[in-house]
């Protein structure tokens, strides 16, 4: 993983800024005398300057759901949704971090920050102080209305069960920012296909109330066609603000999400321009 | 009741509950299952969604199944279901049962009562009620009387108070009552527990019982029938038991067991009755070291058979088979007093006759020969006749006068046994008429510094005599003898020869008892028969031709004997009950054992008389033939077998995995959830689980345990504290002060009783000890306080003993001990601590002195000769300040005596080395020293390492003197 991130995709194929030889151009007037590359321009008569690529850093806003909903395992042996929204969270910031983005937590109130220390950073907001941000309890599962500086990428983590019309407005507001970005929703395999059989009481994890089910099995169907359609609203809405929706199941390895997310975000996303366009 | 094959219902009408199970089938069908719970974050998305299928979702069958099987099961446990039932009662009356509860109901009692109460039961199941008839007297004397009716339960208590009684019912007695009870016409059901044997009254009884009710007659099996035990004849040797049986039918094992007074076994054997035997006398082989400690002899019936083959499993089967016997009650007991175990036996022998050495003398070799065969008295002819003996030995050493003869002449009549010695005295009396064959004067010797003759050996015994069987393969020679005059009946009255054939034991029978010679001397002046085995198994058996010897105690003939001991109707020694009257002596053979003298030990304590229940009874026949109609059976227990109680553990079990089955399918069990979603499987998996569980539990506390106890193992071992043990009163104990006196160089000083002195004391040797560390290889420990009254001295090189006016005297134990301490090695320095004011002359506190060392064993004194070892064991010093100087240091002379390696046991000075030794806990001195200055503190210090070098390395020093001259030696 870490070395196909490693190459070069955070290039701008345009001069500017950046530590990568890009072209040598002649001198020309305006040119300060420090910028001549003498070496080159010994080689001639006329003086060469050094153009390097431009490599701009893309800040990248990261959120996870902190909802009661996502402490949630249906079995012993797979991860909470939470636990692994935040693996996956840490996973892509390390990552990003490794190709010189700046990286920020959302709802943190942090600048964009780059290296190491802005990783440990994020971790240490993330796993030493998960409720220290009460805004992420009372959002139920919504990122929050930040703004966030134009054109900056975000890449939001939770099960986004909430109402599709909910995070399709939120999504809009970013939109209206240029903020680009992905949606990752980390679900259980429990709540694709509701395995559960005969008389059953359901229980909110966020005091939406009880429901009592006499024979689930036969909701199965239902169910299925429902959460169907919860995601293809959820696919409008990002496809309306240009992001990207992800899905992730717990029982699956976090690798191939990550894999996934990287594509995502550097090549198949069709607005990958905009990371060009900065 | 209902009876269905082996089952019955005692409570059938309450089956009719079975009949609610259809109910409760649909009603669990009906009702839906409580659901289990499931936490759903998706949970928005159901809301609203509505089930395709409206029938509620039912319980599995077979969980359904698994409840109406255990409802079925509660109302068959309520239904009071019986295995096996008892057949019901004849009649419709009472139920009578007459209960024979005399000697011969003892065996298998429990058994007994077991039948009798389901008997009772079954009565009380009918609603009759129960009247019970015991044939037996009471304690008190009082005949039989019937019971009024009561209801079963109070029934089953009362058969629970009976126990047998020791001694015969009365069925005369019991029949009168039944009489009086009036019972005809009651059409009773009417159950005789008897004992299995005849008695008078017994056929007017059972026509009685038959005329009232159907009679049923319950009677013991073979191997618990009644026995009689009829211990031998007093004073013979074999200790046989005589068995009666009541019939003699068929083959029958008995167990004999010899118990002490405490009833602990001495010897068991068994004996076995062939078919067409009434009686058996089986000789119980008892050691004889324990024979006197025989007090009864039960008779008991083996456990059940073992069918067993050989080998171990065989082994184990008889020690069952043993532990399970059957006592057979008091009249199988046979009981023994002194006059079976006691065999006092007499050596006549006067102390102020007796001459000779004490060792080699007749009555030694008598004594050691004879302990073991009786009880041994030595004394005068006269007072042994008094005193009652079972035989009397006489040795030749000790001599009898007429009078005394006289006495023994009679006492023989009456049936003494008096066994003579020959020997030199013998040899040149004249006519003796106390021999049983007359004699040649002078004897004869056989071996001597004068003879060819070799020693003669012992020949043959007499086929008649109680030597008959005697193994002679001894060693044992007769140098000398006396030789009888031949005459025609010698070879009559000679039981024991020599191999040349001249009689060496003769006897005669004079009245009831015997007189024997035994031609040799009883020590080794003539023979080395003393010497050997054979003449202990001899004098055994000289011994037991006596008869026994009742005590003698005083007092009339017909003085009372209270009961000691008796036995109980189970035939055990208890505490004789209240209601047992005395027996006069003269009457104890023939006194009627009933309530008022049940069999046991009569007497006091020391000398008790045994009253036996088994040679009083004459009237020993097994229970007649009953006429036709009377039922006849054994006491085999009931078979009838209440299930109740497992069909309620089966539901509470089935309700048990209901509950468990029901929390797995709610999801609710912990651990459990992978289990919820198999089905079936899921209950069946569950309990198995739950099994596992329990089953784990136990284990898990006992390694718990085991690590809780390894862990207090631990620490105990090694404590240091153990050197300071402290006893109740603040002194280390006895161990401690061991070992704190012995785990270390340890200087120690006599305690005066003066808490200043004793602390100076201690200060001072703590100070010393400290120089000592400093400067010598000496370790010396923590100073010790001793009380020379108490402590061991012997682990102390040195005891410094200061000492003051108060000292109390010492006690002879004190005194002794300090003589051992000095004798052993140790030294004492006293200490009068008074130099400044005696300078050199006697003083209250040389009072002191004197009057503590009196009786100690104080050598010569002499002043510390300036050569003396003391003066340069460590330093070289000549003076030996203490806290004051000028004081005189007193030795053993040295030379008096070689103990001790030469060192010195006792010094005496004056000069408070203590207190110029003390120091306090930061180091510092206690005391100025007089008249001053470090000098001469060091100085004492110095004379301390040198008293401490001379008392711990002895002359080591004395010998270095002679070194140069060694060297000078060595050189040349």
């Amino acid at each position: 993983m870490a070395a196909t991130v490693a190459q070069g995709v955070h290039g701008r194929r345009r001069v500017g800024m950046g530590e990568t030889f890009w072209q040598y151009r002649p001198f020309e007037a305006h040119d300060a005398a420090s910028a001549v590359d003498w070496r080159r321009s010994a080689r001639s008569d006329s003086l060469f300057v050094r153009e390097t690529e431009w490599e701009a850093a893309q800040s990248v806003w990261l959120w996870a759901d902190a909802s009661a909903s996502m402490r949630y395992a249906s079995g012993r042996r797979l991860p909470m949704k939470g636990d692994r929204a935040r693996l996956l969270l840490l996973a892509s910031a390390a990552l990003l971090l490794r190709g010189g983005e700046r990286v920020a937590l959302m709802g943190a109130e942090d600048r964009p920050g780059m290296g190491r220390l802005a990783l440990e950073r994020i971790a240490d907001r993330l796993l030493l102080h998960p409720s220290g941000d009460p805004a992420a309890t009372l959002s139920l599962g919504l990122p929050p209305e930040e703004r966030l500086p134009r054109h900056a990428q975000a890449l939001l983590f939770g099960d986004f069960l909430s109402p599709a019309e909910e995070i399709a407005a939120r999504l809009a507001g970013f939109a209206a920012h240029r903020v680009g970005g992905a949606l990752v929703q980390v679900l259980d395999p429990a709540e694709e296909a509701l395995p559960f059989v005969g008389r059953t009481r359901f229980q909110g994890m966020e005091a939406e109330g009880d429901l009592v089910v006499g024979r689930v099995e036969s909701l199965r169907e239902a169910y299925a066609e429902r959460m169907t359609a919860h995601r293809a609203a959820l696919e409008d809405a990002c496809r309306a603000a240009g992001w990207r929706l992800l899905v992730h199941h717990t029982d699956q390895p976090p690798e191939q999400a990550l894999l996934t997310l990287y594509m995502a975000m550097a090549h198949d996303d069709p607005h990958s321009a905009r990371f060009g366009a900065g | 009741m209902l009876t269905l094959g082996p089952l019955a219902f005692l409570q059938p009408w309450l089956l009719a509950g079975l009949l609610a199970l259809p109910v409760l089938w649909w009603l669990l069908r009906v009702l839906p299952p409580a659901p289990k719970t499931v936490r759903f974050p998706a949970i928005r998305l159901l809301f609203g969604l509505e089930s395709p299928e409206k029938t509620p979702d039912a319980a599995p069958w077979w969980l359904i199944l698994l409840r109406l099987l255990a409802a079925a099961l509660l109302i068959l446990a309520i239904a009071s279901p019986v295995l096996n039932p008892e057949r019901g009662l004849d009649g419709e009356g009472p139920l009578v049962l007459i209960v024979d509860d005399g000697y011969a109901a003892a065996p298998a009692w429990g058994d007994r009562q077991a039948r009798l109460a389901s008997l009772a039961e079954i009565a009380g199941r009918e609603g009759r009620p129960v009247r019970i008839l015991t044939t037996a007297r009471a304690p008190d004397g009082a005949p039989p009387e019937i019971s009024d009716a009561m209801p079963a339960a109070r029934a089953v208590d009362a058969i629970d108070a009976l126990s047998p009684k020791p001694w015969p019912g009365d069925r005369e007695a019991a029949l009168a009552a039944l009489q009086a009870a009036s019972l005809e016409g009651a059409q009773a059901a009417i159950v005789w527990a008897a004992d299995g044997l005849d008695g008078p009254g017994t056929q007017a009884l059972v026509e009685r019982l038959t005329a009232i009710g159907a009679l049923s007659v319950l009677t013991p099996d073979d191997r618990l029938s009644p026995l009689l035990a009829i211990p031998p004849r007093a004073g013979v040797s074999d200790l046989a038991v005589t068995v009666r049986r009541a019939d003699a039918q068929g083959v029958r094992e008995v167990t004999l067991t010899a118990r002490g007074p405490d009833g602990r076994p001495l010897a068991r054997q068994s004996a076995r009755f062939e078919a067409g035997e009434r009686e058996i006398d089986p000789v119980l082989d008892i050691p004889r070291a324990v024979r006197n400690d025989l007090a009864a002899v039960t008779v008991e019936a083996p456990g059940a058979a073992p069918e067993t083959g050989d080998g171990v499993a065989d082994e184990a089967a008889r020690q069952a088979a043993e532990r399970v016997a059957t006592p057979l009650g008091p009249a199988a007991t046979a009981l023994f007093d002194e006059r079976w175990a006691r065999r006092p036996v007499g050596v006549v022998s006067d102390a102020g006759r007796d001459v000779g050495l004490a060792l080699l003398s007749e009555v030694y070799y008598l004594d050691r020969a004879l302990a073991p065969v009786g009880d041994l008295s030595r004394a005068p002819a006269d007072i042994l006749i008094r005193s009652g003996q079972t035989a009397i030995f006489l040795p030749d050493s000790t001599p009898i006068d007429a009078g005394e003869r006289a006495q023994l002449q009679a006492w023989i009549e009456e049936g003494g046994v008096l066994v003579r010695f020959a020997g030199p005295r013998l040899a040149q009396a004249g006519d003796d008429a106390l021999t049983p064959v007359a004699l040649r004067r002078g004897g004869r010797q056989l071996s001597g510094a004068l003879q060819w003759t070799e020693p003669a050996k012992i020949g043959t015994v007499s086929d008649f005599g109680p030597f008959a069987g005697l193994d002679l393969d001894s060693e044992a020679v007769v140098k000398q003898q006396v030789l009888a005059e031949p005459s025609l009946d010698l070879e009559q009255k000679t039981w024991m020869r020599l191999e040349d054939d001249t009689p060496l034991v003769t006897a005669e029978r004079r009245g009831d008892g015997w007189l024997v010679l035994v031609h040799t001397t009883a020590n080794t002046e003539w023979s080395t028969l003393a010497l050997s085995g054979l003449f202990v198994e001899m004098l055994q058996r000289l011994t037991e031709l006596g008869a026994g010897v009742a005590s003698a105690a005083p007092g009339a003939a017909d003085r009372p004997l209270a009961p000691v001991q008796t036995l109980d109707g189970f035939g055990r020694l208890v505490q004789a009950p209240v209601t047992a009257r005395p027996i006069p002596a003269d009457q104890l053979a023939s006194a009627p054992i009933g309530p008022a003298h049940p069999p046991g030990f009569y007497g006091t304590e020391t000398a008790r008389h045994a009253v036996n229940l088994g040679p009083t009874i004459e009237d020993f026949r097994p229970f007649p033939e009953t006429p036709p109609g009377v039922a006849r059976a054994g006491y085999a227990p009931a078979a009838e077998r209440p299930l109740a109680q497992w069909i309620y553990l089966a539901a509470f079990l089935l309700l048990l995995l209901d509950g468990l089955v029901t929390l797995v399918l709610r999801g609710q069990a912990p651990g459990l959830g992978a289990l919820s979603r198999g089905r079936a499987g899921g209950g069946v998996a569950a309990a198995g689980l739950a099994l596992a569980l329990l089953a784990v539990a136990p284990g898990g506390a006992a390694a718990q345990n085991a690590l809780d106890e390894t862990q207090e193992v631990g620490p105990g071992v090694g404590q240091s504290s153990d050197l300071d043990a402290r006893g109740p009163d603040g002194r280390l104990t006895d161990e401690a002060f061991a070992l704190r006196a012995a785990s270390a160089t340890t200087l120690a000083y006599v305690r005066t009783g003066d808490p200043e002195i004793d602390r100076i004391s201690e200060a001072g040797l703590k100070g010393l000890a400290m120089i000592l560390r400093q400067r010598t290889a000496v370790e010396a420990a923590e100073p010790l306080g001793v009380d020379v009254r108490e402590d061991d001295l012997s682990f102390f090189p040195l005891l410094y003993w200061p000492v003051t006016d108060g000292q109390p005297t010492l006690h002879q134990g004190a005194v002794d001990r300090l003589n051992e301490f000095l004798a052993n090695g140790g030294t004492i320095l006293f200490d009068t601590r008074d130099a400044h004011l005696s300078a050199g002359r006697m003083s209250a506190a040389s009072d002191g002195l004197r009057r503590i060392a009196r009786g100690v064993d104080i050598p010569e004194l002499t002043p510390v000769p300036p050569d003396h070892v003391l003066t340069k064991s460590f330093y070289l010093m000549q003076d030996f300040p203490g806290r004051w100087t000028g004081d005189t240091l007193w030795i053993e002379k040295p030379g008096a005596a070689s103990v001790n390696d030469g060192v010195a046991r006792v010094l005496v000075g004056g000069a408070d080395f203590a207190g110029a030794w003390a120091i306090d806990d930061a180091g510092r001195p206690l005391f100025p020293v007089s008249p001053g200055g470090d000098r001469q503190r060091e100085l004492s210090y110095r004379f301390g390492v040198n008293l401490v070098m001379y008392a711990l390395t002895g002359n080591y020093k004395a010998d270095q003197v002679h070194i140069p001259a060694i060297l000078e030696r060595l050189g040349q």
